[in-house]
């Protein structure tokens, strides 16, 4: 079998059927060779149709909507958005600040009982830790 | 519109009727061409999308000194190599890369691996396999050469070599085919 894997004929066959020689003319060529070479003989059986195979493949096709120019859409400022968003953002704290000026709430009438009820308790009872709320 | 240099002028008109007229002739091409030099199904996708963006953005580029067909083949090769050597710049910087013993291969790689299996799903394709084992430029002159029946002159052309260095290219070519089928036909037969 070593003689077989060192065949000097095989790189010929290979090289005379991938220039395009004719797999007949090959095979009356290396007639005799081929008689007691299987490496040679897997060579002629098989490189043709492998050949062939590779030459006349069929690459699955795209859908031609994927291919044909799509529509350009409107471009993206990012700066104009970015300074939009500044503009709005100081344009809703000067209303904020503008509102708290002018706007005055109503006194809660449980929060002013409340207070009232503190200051009583402060000013009456002694028991009541003052020092605590003077610290 | 049958006449190139109509489609063409119509193209550079950016008249989309026109432009799916191209598309329907020229996809099988370059899908082929970018197939077999890529062997990879989803690249061969993304890259003819690419090409033929490239042809509506720059149909001016297009002069009219060489045929319709040749500037396609130009940029369909183009593609498929640079997309290639990106790729082996990207491979080299992966870790696993270096972890890896693929580097140093001299025969083709694994069967089940080739890309052969997406033009035969029940074995692989020796050509395919083998040539995947090609430096770019190599695998390309032998696939215009061989599968889509380009004479030198007109390689050089879409190459942008001399005729010289063409026939250098497939003479390596199939110097290189030659061993990696030997060594595989070899292992089939023992």
């Amino acid at each position: 079998m070593k003689a077989t894997t060192q065949c000097e004929h095989t790189e010929k066959i290979i090289g005379s059927l991938l220039s395009g020689e004719s797999p007949s003319a090959v095979l009356a060529r290396h007639e005799t060779h081929l008689a007691h070479c299987p490496v040679c003989r897997t060579v002629i059986e098989q490189l043709p149709g492998d050949l062939e195979q590779w030459q006349n493949a069929e690459v699955p096709l795209l859908p031609l909507k994927s291919l044909l120019p799509q529509p350009v859409s409107e471009p993206v400022h990012y700066r104009s958005i970015v300074m939009r968003s500044v503009v709005t953002a100081a344009a809703a704290i000067v209303a904020g600040l503008l509102l708290s000026r002018f706007f005055v709430p109503e006194p809660i009438p449980e929060l002013q009982n409340i207070a009232q009820d503190y200051a009583l308790l402060v000013t009456t009872d002694n028991s009541f830790p003052v020092e605590f709320f003077n610290e | 519109m049958t006449d190139d240099r109509q489609l063409a002028e119509a193209l550079r008109q950016k008249d989309e009727k026109a432009f799916s007229i191209f598309v329907t002739r020229f996809q099988p091409m370059v899908a082929r061409v970018i197939f077999k030099i890529t062997g990879d199904m989803d690249d061969t996708n993304d890259l003819t999308q690419d090409v033929f963006l490239t042809v509506w953005e720059q149909v001016e580029d297009f002069r009219g000194e060489a045929a319709l067909t040749t500037w396609v083949y130009q940029l369909a090769t183009n593609k498929a190599l640079n997309h290639l050597k990106w790729k082996k710049r990207r491979q080299f910087f992966s870790l696993s890369y270096w972890g890896s013993d693929t580097k140093n291969t001299s025969l083709p790689k694994s069967l089940n691996d080739a890309p052969g299996r997406l033009i035969r799903e029940d074995d692989s394709n020796a050509i395919a396999a083998a040539l995947d084992q090609l430096p770019g430029q190599q695998k390309a002159a032998f696939v215009l050469s061989k599968s889509e029946g380009l004479s030198n002159p007109e390689i050089a052309t879409i190459l942008g070599l001399s005729v010289s260095a063409v026939e250098s290219l497939n003479f390596r070519a199939k110097q290189n085919l030659t061993r990696l089928l030997k060594t595989y036909y070899q292992s089939k037969t023992t």
